[in-house]
């Protein structure tokens, strides 16, 4: 069965091909939410949130995009409005948590490439992270990128050679392990 | 050249950044869609007549908070599909919509009110799965809410962020966790004064959730 006579299916309220939809897409969904969230819980519950929204909303489905990247678009909306709230908070108890215990700033002053290198790209803007994400570590066209954050697939990839450029220059300690 | 190694390095050495686990929790995730997609349905039919139990209250609140949203954004419609000329008309649309995303806003946060109330007077008991329940389906409201346009309130919005948040927090409590990650809930309760902005939110009067 196509995914066209699947989406009618579904939208009739049929749940074999509701589950269709689901098994087709839910991995890589998940997967992009996991790399952004960085939290088996989080990445769960804007998974979850995401096909609620999709299954929802099919009827508005308009088939211009296919129904991959409709889905997706909704997902990363779902997950960048949620890290949003949870970094801003986090941020929050981060700083009263850390005027309470000095002595943990310790640990920050000799990071392995691990801990910087995820720090780097923490410190990206959300744009070219997730742009980053989505390109380098989960295989993403830009022509894909493009039309899940709504952005033309030039700026998709203005957006990943700045964030590169910005990992190059955070990471400039590490430029010999590239460079020799 | 130089460019082309870096960007080898990078990807090789970030492609550990935020590794999703091999297997996808496929049946997990669809079983806790199912339910919610379950719930607001077959609250339509068990309200009349139900005990309102705290679960059950949550499940009512999504319902009326869902059907506010879709009424709200079809009065949306209705008001710029409307010629110009019946502008008076339009007007009171928009006014009406404005009512509806008001009232199920403070019906939203007097349930979240109830919640909030019953998670500090409750000690680690099997009372905690129906908490974490009724939880994750007042996530889910004040999720919508805030996508709605109840959330272009700057006030409203920022209340809702902080019960998102706190309310994340509830549901991912492992019933098993120790007193001081139940403690780190009450202080981000606390902190953000969550609960005294809600109940100053509610209009003297309105049914109280709990």
């Amino acid at each position: 069965m196509s995914e066209s006579q699947l989406i009618a299916r579904a939208i009739e309220g049929d749940p074999a091909a509701q589950r269709a939809l689901y098994d087709a897409h839910v991995d890589r969904v998940y997967r992009l939410a996991y790399r952004l969230a960085g939290d088996d819980d989080l990445a769960r519950d804007f998974t979850q949130e995401a096909f609620i929204r999709a299954f929802d909303r099919l009827p508005t489905f308009r088939r211009e995009a296919s129904f991959g990247t409709w889905l997706h678009t909704i997902a990363m909306s779902v997950a960048l409005n949620g890290i949003r709230t949870v970094r801003r908070l986090r941020t929050r108890e981060v700083a009263i948590d850390a005027a309470e215990s000095l002595g943990d700033r310790k640990r920050i002053a000799d990071p392995d490439l691990k801990e910087r290198l995820q720090r780097a790209i923490e410190g990206l803007p959300p744009g070219y992270r997730a742009v980053f994400l989505m390109h380098d570590l989960e295989g993403y066209t830009h022509e894909e990128i493009g039309q899940v954050l709504g952005i033309q697939s030039g700026t998709s990839k203005a957006q990943l050679f700045r964030a590169r450029a910005r990992l190059r220059e955070v990471l400039a300690d590490f430029a010999g392990a590239w460079s020799a | 050249m130089s460019e082309e190694r870096f960007e080898a390095w990078l990807k090789d050495n970030a492609s550990a950044y935020h590794r999703p686990p091999a297997d996808v929790p496929r049946e997990a995730m669809w079983d806790a869609i199912a339910r919610a997609r379950q719930a607001r349905t077959a609250s339509v039919a068990g309200r009349i007549g139900a005990r309102v139990s705290p679960v059950r209250y949550a499940v009512a609140a999504s319902l009326l908070i869902g059907a506010g949203i879709g009424l709200g954004y079809w009065m949306r419609g209705a008001g710029t599909s409307t010629p110009a000329a019946a502008s008076v008309a339009v007007r009171s649309d928009s006014a009406l919509s404005s009512t509806t995303y008001d009232v199920v806003s403070v019906q939203h946060l007097s349930a979240a009110e109830a919640l909030l109330t019953s998670f500090h007077r409750e000690e680690r008991t099997e009372g905690d799965v129906a908490i974490r329940r009724w939880a994750r389906d007042l996530l889910a409201s004040t999720r919508l809410l805030i996508d709605s346009p109840a959330g272009e309130d700057a006030a409203r919005r920022q209340l809702l962020e902080d019960l998102e948040y706190v309310l994340a927090q509830i549901v991912q409590l492992d019933p098993n966790a120790p007193a001081e990650d139940r403690a780190m809930v009450d202080r981000a309760i606390n902190r953000g004064q969550v609960l005294t902005r809600i109940r100053s939110s509610i209009p003297a009067g309105f049914p109280s959730g709990s």
